[in-house]
């Protein structure tokens, strides 16, 4: 039932991609199309990777070598088949999945390098800072979880992914990343129960009740 | 469980996740991006700098892309002969912004086309790291260090063997675009930045104007960056290598039309500039101006390499302090020695072999 009720307002991901298509024919002559191409597609970029590291500097270098990795000679050319989007995201996930392979001996003693500084936009300094805290330790839980797991959970949830859309980015069918969904919120349940927060730990701390001008549309 | 998950569901759809904030990396990685593809897409299009390898005799890896070189050059083209001293320049092909000059023997059409083979097996070689550290100099100019020359010895197939200098380190193939960035600031934070030059170009009528920065990385390597006002972006026309070689015979013949001198500032600093101009064979029409900044040299000319050269064979440096670095996992055992040129530019030089382990 969650998982169908979800798939209704998820986005269906169909938006510029007829657009990229031409944009993508264009950049091989054009460095103005280029240009359009990554103005597109690098705020979405960023913003996946940052939620995924929580660190902005590893998030501005990894989304440049998604970016050098897509724009490299035989990348842009040799893209086909799959959403430009969901290649990019492709990639993406493949380089968050190779900083965490090489930061594997920090993660095993601490959740990860954090931004303190950086509070969620449009609120309150105060409710920014609990914001951010929350967020935290959500990321902290979505540490703890298998990276299939991690990965399709922030897709679907913080990305706002449609399940056909995971299914391209990450190659798998979207039985498959239902499925990992649904495993991967019993697992971050539990992950969230360790860190003490969550809506069955702490209720009082969801966030519609304390911070109404944050909720997603 | 499902009702547990429906309210983790809910908790996901609403949490506020912290926004990503704008600090300008995005305009960065935009021009940085948008630069490249254009050297791609610009057959046979080399960008900035080519006139300092091409002056310098044996294989010499243009600086700002040795890293890029490393892990992508397949292809060798011959693109013709110097105009300085009938230097042969081979590029890395379409697109690439990197060209190599071999000076040396005269060759015929074999031995050219031995050369080009010989780079790509050479340019193989060093993705697979399959070449030997022989020596390294470190160079400091008026007490600008020049990033260091790296001299490996190849071991090519039919038991020839290759020793060039080079400017890149070993290993830096396996540096991303990113990480080498990152360490470019780094080396702006701690200061390790000259501004060599400012160059005005002109191209059928489009201006390109920018600063030739040389920074020296943590492993002493030196990487040249064209840097432009930060709203300026790189212009489309562009002089095809073929074209540059035309150009600077001209230039060097002095067959500019002289059109006086202007004053331009770029990223703050301002610069006076004595423009020629030019028309190349095709009928391109080029105007070109190159600008020191002002004090003692930063770098060397060809003619002080040249009287450096004489120096050190005459044995007239000055012996300073010996010093080692660890490089590669070997330890180098450096030999500085001063040479005061006939200008007053003070070049300290520091020569090193691997010290033999016991």
């Amino acid at each position: 039932m969650a998982l169908e009720a979800l798939t209704m307002t998820a986005e269906t991901g169909a938006g510029p991609a007829e657009d990229d298509q031409g944009l993508v024919a264009a950049a091989r002559h054009d460095p103005e199309a280029a240009g359009r191409l990554f103005d597109r597609h690098y705020p979405e970029i960023i913003r996946y990777i940052y939620h995924s590291t929580l660190n902005h500097s590893v998030a501005e270098e990894l989304t440049s070598n998604v970016f050098f990795a897509a724009f490299r000679r035989p990348g842009l050319f040799r893209w086909r088949g799959i959403a430009f989007r969901a290649w990019l995201y492709r990639i993406a996930t493949n380089e968050i999945r190779m900083h965490f392979r090489r930061q594997k001996r920090v993660l095993a003693t601490q959740a990860g390098p954090v931004d303190a500084e950086h509070p969620s936009a449009g609120l309150t300094a105060e409710a920014a800072a609990a914001a951010q805290d929350d967020y935290r330790l959500l990321h902290r839980a979505l540490l703890a979880l298998g990276e299939k797991y991690r990965t399709v959970i922030v897709l679907y949830y913080l990305e706002g992914r449609s399940l056909a859309e995971i299914g391209e980015i990450t190659h798998r069918r979207e039985g498959t990343i239902k499925s990992q969904l649904h495993r991967g919120l019993s697992q971050l349940r539990q992950a969230l129960e360790r860190v003490g927060v969550g809506p069955a730990a702490t209720p009082a701390i969801t966030p519609q009740a304390q911070w109404p001008g944050a909720v997603r549309e | 469980m499902k009702t547990e998950n429906e309210a983790l569901e809910r908790y996901l759809q609403h949490i506020a996740s912290p926004d990503y904030e704008a600090t300008g990396h995005q305009g960065r990685l935009r021009a940085e991006l948008l630069a490249r593809v254009e050297r791609r897409q610009a057959s046979g299009v080399m960008r900035g700098h080519w006139k300092t390898p091409v002056l310098v005799l044996g294989l010499l890896a243009l600086a700002a892309a040795a890293a890029e070189v490393a892990v992508q050059v397949h292809k060798y083209y011959f693109e013709g002969r110097g105009p300085i001293d009938g230097t042969y320049v081979f590029s890395t092909g379409p697109g690439e912004s990197a060209m190599v000059g071999d000076g040396g023997k005269e060759r015929d059409a074999a031995g050219i086309e031995q050369k080009r083979k010989d780079l790509e097996e050479m340019a193989l070689l060093r993705q697979q790291n399959a070449r030997q550290l022989v020596s390294v100099t470190d160079t400091m100019v008026n007490g600008h260090p020049q990033g260091r020359m790296f001299t490996y010895k190849y071991q090519l197939s039919g038991g020839r063997t290759e020793i060039t200098g080079e400017c890149d380190a070993p290993g830096e193939s396996d540096l991303s675009p990113a990480q080498e960035q990152q360490q470019i600031e780094e080396a702006r934070r701690q200061g390790r930045k000259d501004v060599i030059k400012a160059t005005y170009r002109e191209v059928d009528g489009e201006v390109d104007l920018f600063l030739t920065c040389r920074y020296v990385l943590a492993n002493g390597r030196g990487v040249l960056r064209a840097e432009r006002d930060h709203d300026a972006a790189p212009p489309a026309k562009v002089l095809t290598i073929p074209q540059q070689i035309e150009f600077m015979r001209l230039e060097r013949q002095k067959q500019g039309t002289n059109l006086g001198r202007f004053e331009a500032t770029v990223r703050g600093q301002t610069f006076t500039f004595e423009k020629y101009a030019y028309r190349l064979s095709d009928g391109t029409a080029v105007a070109y101006a190159e600008a020191k900044p002002q004090g003692q040299k930063l770098d060397l000319t060809e003619g002080d390499w040249a009287e450096l050269g004489k120096l050190r064979q005459a044995g007239a440096g000055e012996p300073l302090a010996e010093y080692t670095a660890e490089i590669n996992g070997q330890t180098f055992l450096f030999k500085p020695k001063k040479y005061v040129l006939s200008g007053g530019t003070e070049v300290v030089q520091a020569p090193s072999q691997p010290v033999a382990v016991k």
